[in-house]
């Protein structure tokens, strides 16, 4: 008799992991679209039958066994640093790309072009005071167009610098998340479903934005941190970044734009251990292809070299001539102004000579050549005797500044497209070990409902043997 | 938190993406004619296309300054050839003068003539084109020379004869250095004396001879008239020359712009005909896509559960 209660007893806690094994695959398929999820198994563990000594056997539930595999993860995590990455150095790049035209018909180099001509022009006819006002009308577009680009190059910085306080602000928020997630682990004690699924899909955010490395503790916490090593969250604490603008103390251009910098909870700057992630990707914009075109701190920028030298070169010949041939005539006047304070001020400041008017023009050169001068500046469209930066025309040079720019471009786009691929296929291989699958979820729903249809038969056959060996004992 | 995309419909959409992308860039550069609109389309090619049209621009405007150098050169050709009309003119007045019948009256006529004559080839010397004074060198406002008959060679010169101006082709190199006045119509030795071939000089020595009736020295005028007129003409013959270099150089200049024009082409332009195909290639495998993607199962095995 006491077997069949015990049978009874063990046939009931069998419907009952049954049932909790019909839980896990509801909450598999509930959960699977949930971000972060990992399907989950009820681990059933067979007991121990042994009739002689009164052991019924009989099924218990013993957990639930996660199908996460971290490795996995942490390969997405990592190819997701990479495509943070490209997408925000594709899209800060072409915002700056798109300020360059190529086509030669506008921009700075239409404007080039212009101003050659006229001087060229000019060159013709010396004495012509219509030929020198087209001289000075188009080096006015072509200080007003450089002015221009230096100015929505500063624009393009400060939505970049914007992006990166804001992208750190995400970051702060998810590791704040993660933190909470932490606190959440230790007082549930086990591995919740729930909290591990809102935890590896924080992790997955946060390393879109930033390249992190996790560390599972063995309490269930995660310790998040920075590439260089830098906390971002270690069990219950978070550890927040922040960005800001320094010109370092050191730096040869005091006046430069600032570059772009993150700070650990300290106030250490870590900017240069952020590579990955779109924090890094904006980085490298900011501190790298846009500080190249406006300078920093160690450099003039290429755009201000442009101008500085273009002016200097213009300035140059035209004040070390004179105005006519006649005997006793006036030097020439600069042609184009710009700030000198600082090497990075040149292309912003760059202008026209307000003051300047026709007949201060020289196009006499210094051997007294009548039209020496203006011949020179002519021959800066194809030659460098006269003057040129690096070697090169100025033409060149500044083709060669919207080459690079379209080359980071392409090179990004390329970049976010092959690793958008390498992204889909990890995620493909991750969700293939730990991902919902409605099919399988079906299967076993169909064989713990018959393994729960078995069991209840099961125990309405010892219940009615339990009634008639009852029956019998009373009779 | 977002909804998980499962794997593969992560890459259809991704694969999508990627020719919407494609198909994107394909319709710009047919709207546009561009291949390429943007430094990222051919980042090597930009220094190459921005060169092409400096090099375009600057051949337009060589030939815009060549052409108007070209009509100086015409007016110059064309007033030099006036002046050496006008020298034979003299020298067969001065080859009348000296007959035994001449009377002062005859020989002032003669004087009236060759009088005419100088004033011609002082305005000659003067001749402008387009507000510009062609003979008169470096100072091109100015005209080089007035009638003066007080003066040696009966003229005032009015200008200084230095002649600086260089016009050159776009490579930098001078095609023609404008002679002046001075060189054409009043030549000189090194040491500022009047030259054998001094127009200015042999006219006047006629005039002067008429002035006096004196036949013989009107007469002995003609070897001087004669080596002037000479002399002219070696002048035209070498505004003929810079006619030649600058005409030479000019459909250099026209035949270059079309070269480039060319390979600004080549580099810049889009195919037409061969993006409209990959359109059309990218279009049908955006429908097989779509139309394979549509086709897959739907199911799973929860709608087959009763």
């Amino acid at each position: 008799m006491s077997n069949l209660m015990t049978s009874l007893a063990t046939a009931g806690n069998a419907l009952d992991v049954y049932q909790q094994a019909l839980n896990v695959v509801q909450n598999n398929i509930t959960n699977s679209t949930t971000a972060g999820y990992a399907k989950q198994s009820l681990n059933l563990v067979a007991q121990p039958l042994d009739g002689a000594s009164g052991l019924a056997g009989g099924v218990a539930a013993q957990g639930l066994d996660s199908a996460r595999d971290e490795y996995a993860e942490e390969e997405v995590r990592r190819q997701l640093q990479s495509l943070g990455k490209y997408e925000t150095q594709t899209s800060g790049v072409s915002s700056i790309e798109n300020l360059f035209d190529v086509t030669g018909n506008s921009g700075i180099p239409a404007d080039l072009n212009n101003l050659y001509s006229s001087f060229s022009a000019w060159a013709a006819s010396p004495d012509s005071t219509s030929a020198r006002q087209m001289v000075i009308a188009n080096a006015g577009n072509l200080a007003s167009d450089v002015r221009s680009l230096a100015g929505s190059l500063a624009e393009v910085s400060q939505n970049v610098q914007s992006q990166i306080g804001s992208t750190v602000s995400q970051i702060n928020q998810l590791a704040a998340n993660i933190q909470q997630y932490n606190v959440e682990r230790l007082q549930q004690g086990s591995s919740d479903p729930g909290t591990d699924a809102n935890m590896h899909s924080a992790l997955e955010q946060l390393s879109e934005l930033v390249d992190v490395s996790v560390v599972n503790q063995p309490d269930g916490t995660v310790t998040v941190l920075m590439d260089g090593g830098s906390p971002l969250v270690v069990g219950t604490s978070q550890y927040s970044i922040s960005s800001g603008q320094a010109v370092s103390s050191g730096a040869v251009n005091q006046q430069s734009p600032p570059s772009s910098q993150i700070l650990d909870s300290q106030g250490n700057d870590i900017t240069s251990q952020i590579q990955g992630g779109k924090l890094g990707g904006l980085l490298d914009v900011h501190n790298r292809v846009l500080a190249s075109l406006v300078g920093d701190g160690q450099q003039a920028g290429s755009l201000n070299q442009f101008a500085k030298a273009f002016a200097d070169t213009v300035n140059g010949l035209l004040q070390s001539g004179t105005v006519s041939s006649d005997s006793g005539a006036a030097q020439g006047a600069a042609l184009f102004v710009y700030d000198n304070s600082d090497a990075t001020a040149a292309a912003g400041s760059f202008a026209l000579n307000p003051a300047i008017t026709p007949d201060q023009l020289a196009p006499v050169d210094a051997q007294g050549n009548a039209n020496g001068n203006a011949n020179q500046l002519a021959s800066l469209a194809n030659s460098t005797s006269a003057g040129g930066v690096n070697g090169l025309t100025f033409g060149d040079f500044f083709s060669g500044i919207a080459s690079f720019v379209g080359q980071e471009s392409s090179t990004a786009s390329t970049n976010q497209q092959s690793q958008q691929d390498v992204v889909t296929q990890t995620r493909a291989l991750r969700d293939q070990a730990s991902g919902v699958s409605l099919d399988d979820q079906a299967v076993l729903m169909m064989q713990f409902q018959k393994g729960y249809e078995a069991t209840a038969r099961l125990l309405t056959t010892l219940n009615s043997i339990a009634e008639t060996t009852i029956n019998m004992i009373t009779e | 938190m977002l909804p998980a995309v499962n794997g593969p419909s992560e890459q259809f959409l991704t694969d999508l993406d990627q020719i919407q992308s494609a198909m994107n860039t394909v319709q710009r550069q047919l709207s546009s004619g561009l291949r390429v609109g943007q430094a990222s389309d051919d980042p090597s090619a930009v220094p190459s296309i921005l060169k092409t049209q400096s090099e375009i621009a600057q051949n337009n405007q060589a030939q815009t300054d060549l052409n108007q150098v070209s009509t100086e050169l015409q007016t110059g050709d064309s007033s030099l050839q006036q002046a050496v009309a006008l020298m034979e003119q003299a020298i067969t007045l001065a080859a009348q003068t000296g007959s035994p019948g001449d009377t002062a009256t005859q020989n002032a006529t003669l004087a009236a003539q060759v009088r005419g004559i100088q004033q011609q080839l002082v305005n000659l010397s003067n001749t402008s084109v387009n507000g510009r004074y062609i003979f008169s060198g470096d100072s091109d406002q100015q005209a080089a020379y007035a009638v003066d008959s007080t003066q040696p060679n009966g003229v005032q010169q009015l200008s200084p004869a230095k002649s600086t101006l260089a016009i050159t082709d776009t490579n930098g190199n001078t095609l023609w250095t404008p002679i002046t006045a001075q060189q054409i119509f009043d030549a000189r030795n090194p040491d500022g004396s009047t030259a054998a071939g001094n127009v200015f000089a042999a006219v006047n020595t006629l005039l002067t001879a008429l002035q006096n009736n004196d036949s013989s020295a009107a007469t002995a005028s003609v070897d001087s008239l004669t080596t002037a007129d000479d002399y002219l003409n070696q002048q035209l013959g070498l505004i003929g020359i810079a006619e030649t270099r600058v005409a030479d150089a000019t459909t250099a200049a026209t035949k270059s712009v079309t070269t480039e024009q060319q390979s600004l082409g080549s580099l810049r332009d889009a195919d037409t005909a061969g993006d409209a195909v990959e359109l059309t290639q990218l279009n049908t495998q955006q429908q097989a896509a779509l139309s394979a993607r549509a086709t897959m199962s739907q199911y799973n095995l929860f709608d087959f559960l009763a």
